[in-house]
């Protein structure tokens, strides 16, 4: 068959696959804690075309045959703080920053929280999270701050029923009056009268390379290394915020998705052309050519 | 049908359960004691699929694997117990709760409990020389024993700030207390779940002791009973319009990614001619 027709088929599937991520972000517009999902897609490997003339190859050049959609990347960028007024919606302001080694300051990222180095290193920003576990007692993480209190047992629960650690991992327990719960900027649970630490702290994670980090939907992530994500519990000198009575809206620009779907739709579009363009060629050699 | 159109679909419906919602609070604008619900939204579980070593190209920043969600859905839909407004009406059995409390009522033999406080005082059926104080659709006002609320018919009753039922026989004769309305203050915003009539029980698996706090006799509680007003809704009219705005725009978003994944999978059929 001609070579060209796989082209455009992949290329079909790609341009469908970044449909299906815009239409994923379109619907999470109104989610809290969402991160947007972009699709990335990557060349097939050239292939080296030759003309075999007379007997002798003589290369012509390069020919590439085709496109994949390679991986699904989140965006963690802030999303929007939103007051709810409730004592038990927490949401995190994070602008966390790494220090050059070689230079001692801190690093600039661009707008999309990534750095590549003059070397070529990809180093991407560092990202805070809520630690939630689930009933297997996998440790996950999640931005969306809208957590309730079990009447019965006093343990705290996110909004998709997982359990949420304090900073030492085990489950965040409170038993006081909810509505005079007060949390400060770090995450340590204060003394409604003194106004001072009782010792609970809600267990904020620092990922330190969050592009490992696995979604899994209802608002959680996983890392399947998680040595390679590096991840730690937050410490004093974090430069991030625990606001109490806020949540975190959704990063999804709706611009964006909806340019991105059309493009999708028209690139998928013009591939289903040479697609039957390939098709008429081939009818024409069935038909005309090869008629007897 | 393909991952957009299922995702589409799944996050229009779930848009129209919020919109749901925003029409039970709007209905109730006007419902003595009201508390608006809120639905919150969460992605649906998620597909990582999978992918072999040969994706791992160079310049791949996250683990291997590509990640298909399938829209949205309403996992939980929450009270806001933000006090309302008070009216006042001056009818001296139309109490109004101010603090986190609760009147405790018998409805259908069990207890039941609302902010809602239009109570007034019907003669008992099973005893002549008594009268009842209930709600508005006839269940009894609980007192702190867990029975019904009565009084001596005849007198002049005022109900003071702690829910003391204070009666006097006559103009100058001595004033007696008559009971104390059942007033609970809840620990956590989901120990009551909702039931019809803006009644609220308590949740499955949850007891007394574990939803209300337990204060010892003549402890201040900071909730204060005000006699001769009424609690208003706590539906904010700005707020409902606002999410609805935001909820439509959704919809016409999904819906166009919907149409849109409709035409591609016509693409794909009409390639053959």
């Amino acid at each position: 068959m001609i070579r060209g027709l796989y082209t455009a088929a992949a290329g079909m599937v790609a341009q469908q696959r970044r449909h299906d991520t815009a239409t994923q972000n379109i619907a999470n517009l109104n989610t809290t804690g969402y991160k947007q999902v972009d699709s990335v897609n990557h060349a097939f490997p050239d292939v080296l075309i030759s003309a075999m003339i007379n007997g002798n190859t003589t290369p012509v050049g390069r020919l590439n045959t085709g496109v994949f959609a390679e991986q699904s990347i989140s965006q963690y960028l802030q999303g929007d703080l939103r007051e709810s007024g409730k004592s038990m919606d927490f949401a995190l302001s994070t602008d966390l920053q790494v220090a050059d080694p070689v230079t001692g300051q801190n690093i600039a990222f661009d707008g999309s929280g990534k750095y590549v180095s003059p070397e070529g290193e990809v180093i991407y920003r560092p990202q805070a999270f809520f630690t939630v576990q689930d009933a297997e007692g996998n440790n996950l993480f999640t931005r969306n701050g809208s957590f309730t209190v079990n009447a019965a047992t006093g343990e705290v629960l996110s909004s998709g029923g997982f359990k949420v650690l304090d900073s030492t991992g085990k489950p965040l327990v409170l038993t006081g009056n909810q509505d005079t719960l007060k949390v400060d900027g770090q995450g340590n649970v204060l003394n409604p009268v003194t106004g001072l630490p009782t010792g609970t702290k809600i267990g904020v994670s620092v990922v330190t390379k969050p592009q490992e980090l696995v979604r899994d939907g209802k608002g959680v992530f996983h890392a399947d290394d998680i040595a390679a994500a590096d991840i730690r519990y937050s410490n004093a000198t974090d430069n991030l915020q625990v606001r109490q009575g806020y949540l975190e809206g959704s990063n999804v620009d709706p611009t964006q998705v909806t340019v991105d779907l059309n493009a999708a739709y028209r690139a998928y579009e013009a591939n289903q052309k040479i697609v039957q363009y390939y098709d008429s060629s081939l009818q024409k050699a069935v038909t005309e050519v090869g008629r007897v | 049908m393909n991952n957009s159109t299922i995702s589409a679909a799944v996050s229009m419906s779930s848009l129209q359960q919020r919109l749901d919602i925003i029409a039970d609070n709007l209905a109730n604008m006007d419902t003595n004691g009201y508390k608006s619900k809120k639905g919150s939204f969460e992605d649906v579980l998620t597909r990582v699929q999978q992918q072999s070593d040969d994706y791992d190209q160079p310049g791949r920043a996250t683990p291997l694997g590509f990640n298909i969600g399938f829209g949205t859905y309403v996992p939980s839909i929450t009270t806001n117990w933000e006090e309302g407004p008070l009216k006042e009406t001056g009818n001296p059995t139309d109490l109004a709760l101010q603090g986190n409390g609760l009147f405790g009522v018998q409805v259908n033999g069990t207890t039941a409990y609302t902010r809602q406080g239009d109570f007034h005082f019907t003669p008992d059926t099973t005893d002549a020389t008594k009268m009842v104080l209930v709600d508005n659709t006839g269940n009894p006002v609980l007192n702190t024993a867990g029975n019904p609320l009565t009084v001596p018919v005849g007198v002049n009753a005022a109900i003071d700030e702690s829910g003391r039922v204070l009666t006097k026989q006559s103009e100058n004769g001595p004033v007696r207390v008559a009971g104390t309305i059942m007033i609970v203050e809840p620990k956590t915003q989901n120990a009551l779940k909702a039931v019809d009539g803006n009644f609220y029980m308590l949740a499955d698996g949850v007891t007394v002791q574990q939803a209300f706090v337990q204060r010892a006799a003549g402890e201040a509680s900071g909730i204060g009973v005000r006699s001769g007003w009424l609690e208003q809704s706590n539906v904010d009219m700005t707020t409902e319009m606002t999410e609805m705005m935001q909820i439509q725009r959704t919809y016409q978003l999904a819906a166009r990614a919907l149409s849109s994944s409709d035409q591609m999978l016509g693409l794909a059929n009409n390639m053959r001619g």
